[in-house]
């Protein structure tokens, strides 16, 4: 066969390969409608939000247990949760750093002199807060107490993070704008188990921005964990400690969402953990569960929307965030 | 230091050659451009501080022909990239290089290469130094004469971005044929008939968890040309699959694109007329890029090139997620010696572009089909885009001056052209007189005198330049750009201009200082963002 004959084959080949090339989609949203390795019998309770028509913000109270003054942010957090826009907002603690270091590593501070072993052993940081902690906050510089609301942008290192005394001017600024974003989230638990799983609504309620990706972090937080707190010159023990992250459920940076103008777009998360514990059958009176373990009677689920400007990378601003009892 | 070695090299490179160089039984070309500025802050015209100062732009292209083989390289220099440009371009090294054989039926490149099926709809790679524009495909590309007069042209490869390159795989193949040459009793024919067909598809890997994502996307298109005499016709039709992107938020309406180009054209007369519907047709090797990036086609835009600096202020630029408009042209040459048209003749110029926004009605199923809206193709809308009537006057008066009168009335949707809010349709009117005025055998001054009225936006703008030639060799002008109608009165600002340089063969050296005010600059539709600055600026360009 001629060269040229060879060059006619390749290139009628070539033709017939390319022009195959296509794929025609007839149902281009992707339904996972099922989440994936949930009890087959019927929860044992469901929740769901119903506020989903107002602004609501994200709190981050950056603390540790021997940090000495985190208590006041911890009050201040808790005068806002308690304030007349307390239902729009979405609290919680992040353990971080230095002051939060209860596993006896080299640089952990010296347990106080006369307390009982089992004293500050609880280690309530996460790979999530840490990685929070690193990228936003800088606590090794800045030290703690420290906070973000809704993640706004304060400098390119956001080095100066907002102190605890400015949060409620800061909160109450951004309720005032319109919402940008909306939250809806239904929660099924299974208590023995030890299971659950949140089905997440996110609808942008503006056109998303040219340049600019959407993300979905999803987090279990614990509330009215009772532990050792060191509260200026004392150590109290039964420290009501408020919406403690335990754990982010899709990494710390979330999953990314292609979302358009008022088109709601539905996220599916199951979640277990061998920390949880639940063993009484009436929720609202549950027994005392020891610190180290999660009491699923107290936990939520807290999801926020979050935008990342492509060509700015600092930019993390939250959207909209949603809490959920689970 | 780096950077001031990069640059001498490159100076007395082109400096010392000058003609292509004979190299062996080979030819070595080359070209070569420096473009430099300082940057000084200035708040009240918006120019920022750039904290390294000054920037570069620069490279330098080679390319050696010996026979059949050829091969060329272009190194780019970006120390930092200027303002405007994009800030992934900083860096240097070798952006583009090929190695290509040729002969009489065949053509092969390996390596980086541009083409063009077409007028660009499903494919044109190209490289625009000015816009910061360069999708080249890195790859190969097969270029065949099959028989007398039918040839076509297969390429496949990855395209250009920034200094790496895009995710997506792109394939194309395009045939054509010349009728007249093909059909030996047409070879005499005074009709000639060219037909050409193109496929082009990309491929990327389905990585987005909300929808569906096509892996393969494929876009075709027909065309003919016809030419008889005076007379010129140009139809091209193409067709999209469902290509859901960020640039059309994700919807999978197919996309559609025609262009119709006619025209006639006799000494001293020429008609015009051109159409183009567009809808739904960005076409980029990679979904989530947004911008200039990646582009895989071009869309050519019907609205006038202009040339004078305040008819630049609102260039379109193509919509490609939809848009249909008409343009005509008349030209016509009042004869030499005749009442009107004086001893030297004199040329008129009307232009006509109307460009509105596609004729639509939306589906409300975003959760469902995402086609969007169903389309009335080839009919607008009420929303206008972009309308322009220009009229041009071109008259010379005496072997020593000659002159060019320009009138245009303009209506421009800044808010859909320039993704602004609140702005609507601007309305403006734009008035240019342009003179030549020889006042000895090498010495020529140019000068220019144009208003832009209008009540909206920044307001009115005038302007003034002058510009003196002193021989072949050396130039130097001033400008002065002055916003005098800006409705906030400290922002009634002069954006001075003064600009000198030497021209001999193809070196150019460009000297100037003065500010600039910010906008977008379009070339054929295609723009990028132009910051205000403040500086001194160096342009350096030569070829060999």
């Amino acid at each position: 066969m001629k060269a040229k004959h060879w060059l006619i084959l390749v290139s009628v080949s070539l033709v017939v390969a390319i022009i195959s090339s296509c794929d025609k989609i007839t149902d281009p949203i992707i339904h996972q409608n099922t989440y994936s390795a949930l009890p087959n019998t019927a929860p044992d309770h469901v929740t769901k939000t119903t506020d989903s028509t107002s602004t609501k913000v994200l709190l981050e109270d950056y603390m540790g247990h021997f940090c000495t003054n985190c208590p006041a942010a911890v009050s201040a957090a808790e005068a806002i949760l308690n304030g007349p826009n307390g239902n729009q907002v979405v609290s919680m603690e992040v353990n971080v750093g230095f002051d939060a270091d209860t596993a006896g590593g080299p640089s952990a501070p010296l347990l106080p002199p006369g307390l009982p072993d089992t004293a500050f052993k609880v280690d309530y940081r996460t790979i999530a807060g840490t990685d929070w902690d690193n990228m936003l906050v800088n606590s090794t510089n800045e030290g703690v107490p420290q906070g973000m609301v809704d993640r706004l942008h304060v400098d390119a290192n956001y080095d100066q993070d907002i102190q605890y005394s400015n949060w409620g001017t800061i909160v109450d600024s951004i309720i005032a704008t319109p919402q940008l974003a909306s939250i809806n989230m239904v929660d099924s638990c299974w208590l023995k188990q030890q299971i659950f799983g949140t089905a997440v609504t996110v609808n942008l309620k503006t056109a998303p921005k040219s340049g600019y990706s959407y993300y979905l972090e999803m987090l279990v937080v614990e509330d009215s964990v009772e532990d050792w707190q060191t509260n200026g010159g004392s150590d109290v023990q039964y420290f009501v400690h408020r919406f403690v992250l335990r754990s982010a459920t899709n990494g710390s940076w979330g999953d990314q969402l292609t979302l358009s103008q008022n088109t709601p777009i539905t996220k599916y998360y199951t979640f277990t953990n061998t920390k949880f514990r639940f063993n009484s059958a009436t929720i609202a009176n549950p027994p005392q569960v020891p610190a180290r373990l999660w009491n699923m009677a107290h936990c939520y689920v807290i999801a926020f929307l979050y935008q990342r400007n492509n060509g700015q990378a600092n930019d993390y601003s939250v959207l909209q965030a949603q809490i959920l009892h689970i | 230091m780096k950077k001031i070695l990069f640059l001498s090299g490159l100076f007395f490179c082109c400096a010392a050659i000058s003609n292509a160089q004979v190299l062996g039984e080979g030819q070595l070309h080359g070209s070569v451009e420096i473009d430099a500025q300082t940057y000084k802050a200035d708040s009240l015209i918006g120019a920022p501080s750039v904290p390294e100062k000054m920037g570069l732009n620069s490279y330098a292209q080679l390319d050696y022909t010996n026979g059949k083989i050829s091969a060329g390289v272009r190194y780019e220099a970006y120390e930092n990239v200027l303002e405007g440009y994009d800030a992934r371009y900083n860096g240097q090294g070798i952006a583009y290089k090929y190695l290509r054989f040729a002969d009489s039926t065949m053509d092969i490149t390996v390596g980086n290469f541009y083409e063009q099926f077409g007028s660009g709809l499903v494919l044109r790679s190209y490289w625009n130094y000015q816009l910061g524009v360069d999708n080249s495909i890195d790859g190969a590309r097969l270029k065949y004469r099959i028989y007398k007069g039918i040839s076509v042209t297969g390429v496949i490869g990855h395209q250009r971005y920034y200094w790496g390159e895009g995710s997506g795989i792109v394939r194309g193949i395009d045939g054509e044929i010349n009728l007249n040459e093909v059909i030996p009793s047409w070879d005499s024919v005074k009709t000639k008939i060219i037909l050409g067909g193109s496929f082009v598809s990309k491929y990327q890997v389905p990585d987005n968890t909300t929808y569906n994502v096509p892996a393969n996307v494929g876009a075709s298109a027909a065309r003919v040309s016809v030419n008889n005499g005076g007379f010129n016709l140009y139809g091209e039709y193409a067709y999209k699959i469902n290509d859901p992107s960020v640039i059309n938020n994700y919807i999978y309406h197919p996309g559609q694109a025609i262009l119709i180009r006619t025209g006639y054209s006799t000494k001293g007369f020429s008609v015009s007329l051109s159409g183009e519907s567009i809808d739904n047709m960005s076409f980029k090797s990679d979904r989530t890029a947004v911008n200039n990036d990646l582009d895989i086609n071009y869309l050519p835009t019907l609205s006038r090139d202009e040339t004078y600096q305040l008819a630049q202020i609102y260039p379109y630029a193509s919509q490609p997620n939809g848009e249909v408009g008409v343009d005509g042209e008349v030209r016509y040459t009042l004869p030499k010696e005749s009442v009107l048209g004086g001893k030297y003749g004199t040329e008129l110029d009307v232009e006509m572009s109307a460009i509105n926004a596609l004729d639509t009605t939306n589906l409300n199923d975003m959760t469902t089909t995402r086609q969007e809206y169903s389309v009335n193709y080839l009919m607008p809308s009420k929303e206008i885009y972009f309308n322009n009537f220009t009229a041009e006057l071109k008259h010379k008066f005496s072997p020593t001056f000659r002159m060019i009168l320009q009138y245009a009335d303009e209506a421009y949707n800044k808010d859909v052209i320039q993704n602004e809010v609140g702005y609507q349709i601007i309305h403006c009117n734009i008035g240019v007189f342009d003179g030549y005025y020889k006042i000895s055998s090498s010495h020529t001054l140019h000068f220019e005198a144009q208003e832009l009225y209008t009540k909206q936006d920044q307001g009115c703008w005038a302007f003034g330049m002058a510009e003196m030639n002193f021989g072949s060799d050396w130039f130097l002008g001033a400008l002065d750009e002055y916003n005098y109608g800006n409705p906030a009165p400290d922002l009634q600002v002069h954006y001075f201009t003064v600009t000198g340089g030497y021209t001999r063969n193809a070196l150019r050296v460009t000297l100037g200082y003065g500010k600039t005010r910010s906008g977008i600059l379009c070339v054929g539709g295609v723009c990028r963002l132009v910051p205000a600055s403040d500086g001194f600026t160096i342009s350096i360009t030569n070829s060999f």
